[in-house]
């Protein structure tokens, strides 16, 4: 039994490190069309092939697919391994085309093929912790937000044949920071009914978005508004920053803390339990790179081979699906036909 | 042996678990080298002799001033190796055969082609004494007690099963540098037994987290204290302090007390306050 990884670049490696600790490197394929990829797979003492159908016509039995390849080709080789109905692990974004996304939606279901997306935000501690704080209305009605995505990924003019400096080739900071939030705010705040405005800024990149704001209305009247920025050089990681306004309360959440900004219209701040404010990371077989990254492969494994892999009992609906990935595609698209960014 | 107390360089780097405001504080308030020299200064003065870094440039001139100046002459230096980050982003922007060739582009082209040479009949000594000359060139004139790989490295490897390379690591440490091999890990049980199982090293040092709240002590707080415990390694704690999620000195008397009973052998820790540094070596090393 093997799980095969398709596309052996950053995210490819990995989750090729990670499966290994949980399954042993023998039971992972690696499958690039890139010979020197290959060559040092092989180093490493993976099984390598050069195609998907390679690797589906030799390797004995497949129990889940990991998609780590550019998002261009997603949509061909989620759809081949839907048809297989091979439980499937797709980092985001699912393709960034809502018609392309919407149809392998459909044929999941048509083949009840089980399809995970790689938002990994949704597994950290904080940000999960907040979803909870949200759902027991303990602190009333949500009633704004505002949410930020900063990093560095880009900190001088992208080589000309970059895809990461070419919107259309799916670069940019919208296409790149924006699955992440978005699919945060949509699990956080629920369904987006309109977008009210947008603007975008190019600081090192030609044809992409570097930064890009946008206000969001919610299907409960919640506005957001949201800002993305990755060419922020004063950053040393990305991060996510929430401020979250409550009927009764304010909270500033991010990857490590949620604090309390504003509690004035809390009638006794002294009948709030603080612990629920406290968020420990999540306990983890394997620990690499983050608690995250070792969960949500945790809940993908799971679903393979129909046992616990997890240390806790978390509620299985927190798992982003391809509905989720369809959903935050939908919305990207609508934001970048609004931006007209090229 | 390494102190029982180590100072660690979070507070150098900006790294907080608990606060990214505080985090990018510290990285903005540490970003001249003076200001890192009074911090090392004051724990010094405290106590401290045993330091612990990350390989990263922000410390070039530290190291150039302690070593021309002769500062800090009775403390002992310990790298952790590799700046993960650095070549995590490399990795990101130009895949693997761009961070092959920027890791490699300072280094002397003889001595390159020499160890891939050897690389090719299966021995890699010569390319691993390689990558950590590059990577300590900055602590050349130091007095180096240990050399750590950290720890998204280390975890990399033995998730990888390439346990070849951390006996050459180990070799390499031990007979070109003269100094003690470490292994930072968030894995303790999958360390030692990678190091002990695997390889077979004898009581191996090691570096994990171990604090009162569990936290980030996987698979679980009881697995990884039995797992100190169990006298196969030497074992250093760090993340003592637990990221705040417990009062000071609860966390600190909790791993105190694995200092007495004899499975926690040193304490890293880190702060950017004066006054914290010599209390937490007055109670780690004196008891007081």
């Amino acid at each position: 039994m093997s799980i095969l990884i398709i596309g052996g670049g950053k995210m490819g490696f990995s989750h090729s490190a990670l499966l290994s600790s949980y399954l042993g490197k023998e039971k992972i394929a690696i499958c690039d069309n890139n010979l020197i990829v290959r060559i040092i797979y092989l180093f490493l003492g993976f099984r390598v092939f050069k195609s998907i159908n390679d690797a589906f016509r030799i390797l004995n039995k497949i129990s889940g697919v990991v998609i780590s390849t550019p998002t261009s080709s997603h949509y061909k080789l989620t759809k081949i391994v839907i048809q297989k109905k091979i439980p499937c692990f797709v980092e985001k974004p699912l393709t960034l085309d809502k018609s392309k996304s919407l149809e392998l939606l459909k044929l999941s279901e048509e083949f009840n093929t089980y399809v995970q997306l790689g938002f990994v935000m949704r597994y950290v501690a904080t940000f999960h912790n907040l979803k909870k704080i949200i759902l027991s209305s303990k602190f009333g009605n949500i009633v704004s937000y505002k949410a930020s995505m900063f990093g560095n990924v880009i900190t001088r003019t992208p080589p000309a044949d970059s895809w990461r400096g070419n919107f259309s080739k799916g670069g940019g900071c919208l296409n790149e920071y924006g699955p992440h939030l978005i699919d945060l705010i949509l699990y956080l705040f629920g369904n987006v009914n309109h977008i009210h405005s947008c603007s975008y800024d190019k600081i090192f990149c030609d044809k992409a978005d570097d930064s890009c704001k946008f206000e969001l209305e919610h299907h409960n009247n919640v506005i957001g508004l949201v800002n993305l920025n990755w060419a922020d050089t004063k950053q040393r990681k990305s991060v996510i920053k929430l401020e979250v306004n409550f009927e009764k309360l304010s909270l500033y959440v991010d990857n490590s803390t949620i604090d309390i900004i504003d509690s004035c219209h809390l009638s006794n701040i002294n009948t709030v339990d603080l612990s629920i404010f406290k968020s420990l990371p999540f306990n983890v077989k394997f620990y690499l790179r983050g608690e995250e990254f070792s969960r949500e492969i945790e809940d993908f494994l799971e679903k393979c081979f129909d046992q616990k892999f997890s240390q806790d009992n978390f509620n299985k609906s927190m798992i982003p699906t391809i509905r989720d990935g369809c959903n935050v595609d939908e919305l990207i698209s609508i934001i970048s036909k609004k931006l007209s960014i090229n | 042996m390494f102190d029982k107390a180590i100072f660690g360089d979070n507070q150098f780097l900006g790294v907080n678990h608990a606060s990214q405001a505080k985090a990018l504080k510290l990285y903005s308030k540490f970003e001249d080298t003076d200001s890192i020299i009074s911090l090392l200064g004051a724990a010094y003065d405290s106590g401290v002799r045993d330091f612990m870094f990350t390989t990263h440039q922000r410390y070039d001139l530290v190291f150039r001033e302690i070593i021309s100046s002769n500062l800090f002459p009775e403390m002992s230096f310990s790298p952790c190796v590799p700046y993960a980050h650095k070549y995590w982003n490399i990795l990101s922007e130009h895949g693997f055969y761009g961070l092959i060739k920027s890791t490699f582009h300072s280094s002397n082209k003889i001595c390159l082609l020499s160890s891939l040479t050897r690389l090719l009949y299966g021995n890699i000594d010569g390319l691993i004494k390689m990558l950590l000359d590059l990577e300590t060139l900055a602590c050349k004139g130091l007095k180096i007690k240990g050399v750590f790989i950290q720890n998204l490295a280390f975890d990399l490897i033995i998730a990888l099963e390439l346990f070849s390379l951390i006996e050459k690591f180990h070799n390499v440490v031990d007979s070109k540098f003269n100094a003690i091999p470490g292994y930072i890990t968030m894995n303790h049980i999958n360390a030692v037994d990678a190091l002990c199982s695997k390889i077979g090293f004898n009581k191996p040092w090691i570096c994990a987290n171990y604090n009162i709240a569990g936290f980030r002590m996987n698979p679980s707080k009881n697995l990884c204290e039995k797992s100190f415990r169990s006298g196969k390694s030497y074992n250093i704690a760090m993340s003592v302090l637990a990221s705040g999620s417990s009062g000071p000195e609860e966390a600190l008397n909790y791993v105190i007390n694995g200092l007495h009973s004899g499975h926690v052998h040193s304490i890293l820790f880190g702060s950017s306050n004066p006054v914290n540094i010599s209390s937490n070596i007055q109670k780690i090393k004196f008891n007081i």
